[in-house]
């Protein structure tokens, strides 16, 4: 516990993408941060089970991931019935007649949520970040894309982006190259792309950060297709191995796993003066000069509005009752099929193909808000042999093992994820319940509105014309946000924005209120991207928020 | 990231997940020391049988499914109104119990469990236990022959781009 009495100029709360960055940025220019997370840190080659027979589990959480609540029974409509989950040995995924969740699906741990992504490295799309402006929806980025452009490029070089530098995704001017060659497509994602050439779209690479040459000490992909379960070779781009490992490198930088924070403490002069934690079973108090939290678009409400005091009596920041309103998940659909031909489709790195023909904010027919499409056997699951037995293969006895082999890496899988625009009815809030340390659980309420359901559908009907066109087979699997809540992108909770009455944090991610109180992660997103991953963003945003600290304390 | 991880949950999911069902009265007086072991492993073995790879029993599937069913509210008694419905079965067709049936009796009382047309907690049964038999017999390196060779990792995949 001696980071207890030391004293700090910066203390950041999540050792994720923002909180991972911002330390980063920071310590670069020798300003002395600590970083808590209520995690543990993750040793790649030991916790990560890629090298042993259970390669097939999900991320190896080392913690009891925390509780998380549901508030939402949105009504199922049977106009809608096309746009269920089910799986053909299965039956519907969601039996009930009313929307259920999977669950928010993070990791907490230094690195984050970086631990288990794929690995997206992507840029928002400019046309993405003036919604209301142009829609009347969400809120407008209170930056804009070419304010961005650097810090973009700075991240990209910490994590180590590939991509094709000759055709970067469109509507995103670079102001250099990709600072890695991008990945070659794998067999699955050639086939995919005859589908979407058929249908007059673009299978593009994506951009990954994942090394596709040895940099930094740490080797090129060698293409196991399992970003999502941990990387034990270290060749993904995560954070720990990134932006805190150079942090810590400086000297200025102290990383403390399995701290939690409770509470964010306040004094006069809308100063924040400090944190109270919890480290080891006790709780202890931290003396801050300059709060930074990074805990995402859930703990980072939840937080804020666990903070009341007389001084804030809705919650911390929140005078313009905009924390923990505007929520935004992530919005999806995946179609799975058979292919007539062995492809070794678990091969590959997760992602390495996206289409993004339909990710300007007008270009569904009809409805307000783009999309993505991207390849999705490893997001899918659809890696070994114990998910085809389970998900796959019909039957039993010889039959079913002679299928098994005869099927195996015999699938494609696509998907797409479109915008999701701010709701009334979606926001986190706290619970009455509480965890161990006795702060609020959080509380998320989800609803779909007509329009995220058209998107939606129009997801659903482009992959399936993707996989007929691509030459796949008969349809096994199919995977709706319609029917099921199942986030690991979730956005909007304390909204950036320059009019402090609409916004909790200014365009520097900086309180409106709290001068010495800033937050970096997607919470402070206006609107979500029509799909894009935000680690970047967050990143970008965390490197820009960091440079405005050292602006001011210069 | 694992942004959308829910479909690679839908394994270990159904596997942990704790039965709902209606417990018969009948359970009372099932055996409550465990789960009938011969009928399990025979019946685990017309599920997965001996080909170019191990059977089930081979690789102690039948003791694992029962390790992991200690730990999951009503799974014991679930594979104990399952077993016992196949030994009825059994001694009604064939009048010997399931693990005494050639394979090919097996397979046709087993094929009755399968079907639409068993009571539902049979069907709960069948299907359960099928789920997580196979998501235990392929944990095990010697069921993934004439399909991968070896864990992912440290080799990858260098012909990732090779169709085929």
């Amino acid at each position: 516990m001696g980071f207890l009495h030391e004293d700090y100029d910066v203390v950041i709360v999540g050792a994720g993408a923002g909180g991972g960055a911002m330390a980063w940025a920071l310590a670069q220019e020798n300003i002395k941060v600590l970083v808590l997370d209520a995690g543990p840190a993750y040793a790649p080659e030991v916790d990560f089970k890629l090298t042993t027979q259970h390669w097939e589990d999900s991320f190896p959480a080392k913690y009891k991931s925390p509780a998380v609540q549901f508030a939402s029974h949105q009504p199922l409509k049977k106009q809608y019935k096309g746009l269920r989950s089910w799986n053909h040995l299965r039956g519907l995924l969601n039996t009930s007649n009313e929307r259920i969740s999977f669950g928010y699906h993070r990791v907490q741990g230094i690195g984050g949520s970086s631990l288990h992504y794929s690995a997206e490295a992507h840029r928002m799309n400019p046309h993405a970040m003036k919604m209301h402006s142009r829609f009347g929806v969400a809120a407008d980025w209170p930056l804009t894309y070419e304010e961005l452009e650097p810090f973009y490029a700075q991240a990209e070089e910490v994590m180590g982006v590939a991509g094709n530098s000759a055709h970067p995704p469109r509507s995103r001017w670079r102001s250099t190259p990709f600072p890695q060659k991008a990945h070659p497509l794998c067999a699955h994602s050639q086939i995919l792309s005859r589908g979407f050439n058929q249908l007059g779209l673009n299978l593009e690479h994506n951009s990954l950060a994942i090394l596709s040459t040895p940099t930094d000490g740490r080797p090129s992909c060698n293409y196991c297709g399992c970003c999502l379960k941990g990387c034990s070779r270290m060749d993904k781009g995560t954070v720990d191995l990134t932006y805190i490992k150079h942090a810590v490198a400086t000297g200025f930088c102290t990383v403390v796993p399995n701290v939690s924070v409770k509470r964010i403490e306040t004094g006069d002069k809308d100063k924040v003066t400090g944190v109270q934690l919890v480290h080891e079973g006790k709780e202890m108090h931290l003396r801050c000069d300059l709060l930074v939290v990074a805990g995402g678009a859930i703990e980072t409400p939840r937080l804020l509005l666990a903070s009341k005091s007389a001084q804030s009596p809705d919650g911390l920041c929140n005078e313009s009752g905009q924390v923990g309103k505007n929520f935004m998940e992530t919005l999806l659909w995946t179609s799975s099929c058979f292919y007539p031909q062995a492809l070794g489709s678990y091969k590959g790195t997760a992602v390495d193909a996206i289409c993004w023909d339909f990710n300007d904010p007008d270009a569904i027919p009809g409805v307000i808000g783009g999309c993505r499409f991207s390849t999705s056997v490893a997001e899918s699951d659809l890696l070994g042999p114990r998910a085809y037995a389970t998900r796959v293969v019909d039957g039993w006895g010889l039959d079913h093992k002679k299928k098994m082999r005869a099927l195996f890496g015999s699938v494609l899988s696509v998907s797409g994820i479109c915008e999701s625009l701010p709701h009334e009815k979606s926001f986190v809030s706290l619970s009455i319940d509480k965890d161990e340390s006795g702060m609020p659980l959080p509380v998320i309420s989800s609803y779909l509105d007509e329009e995220a359901i058209n998107r939606i559908a129009f997801m659903s009907d482009k992959c399936r014309e993707v996989l007929s066109a691509a030459g796949g087979g008969e349809i096994f699997e199919e995977f709706s946000s319609y029917d099921i809540f199942s986030s690991t992108h979730v956005f909007g909770t304390c909204r950036m924005g320059n009019d402090r009455g609409r916004s909790v944090v200014n365009r520097f991610c900086q309180s409106h209120r709290w001068a010495n109180l800033y937050l970096v992660d997607a919470s402070v997103f206006p609107s979500s991207g029509g799909g894009e991953s935000p680690s970047l963003t967050i990143q970008a945003l965390a490197i820009r928020a960091a440079k405005h600290i050292i602006n001011r304390s210069g | 990231m694992y942004r959308r991880r829910f479909l690679g949950l839908l394994c270990e999911a159904a596997v942990i997940a704790p039965l709902v069902f209606q417990i018969r009265t009948a359970s009372a007086s099932l055996d409550k020391v465990g789960v009938n072991s011969e009928t399990l492993s025979a019946f685990l073995d017309v599920l997965i049988p001996k080909d170019e790879t191990p059977s089930a029993s081979e690789l102690n599937t039948h003791t694992k499914i029962i390790a992991h069913g200690y730990r999951i509210e009503n799974y014991i008694v679930l594979l104990q109104q399952g077993l016992a419905w196949l030994d009825r079965q059994s001694v009604t067709y064939f009048m010997k119990p399931y693990a005494a049936l050639s394979t090919r009796e097996q397979e046709r009382v087993t094929y009755l469990a399968s079907t639409p047309d068993a009571p539902s907690i049979v069907q709960l049964f069948f299907s359960r236990i099928k789920n997580d038999a196979l998501f235990i017999y392929y944990t095990q390196p010697e069921s993934w022959k004439g399909m991968i060779e070896s864990p992912p990792q440290p080799y990858g995949y260098p012909d990732f781009q090779e169709i085929g």
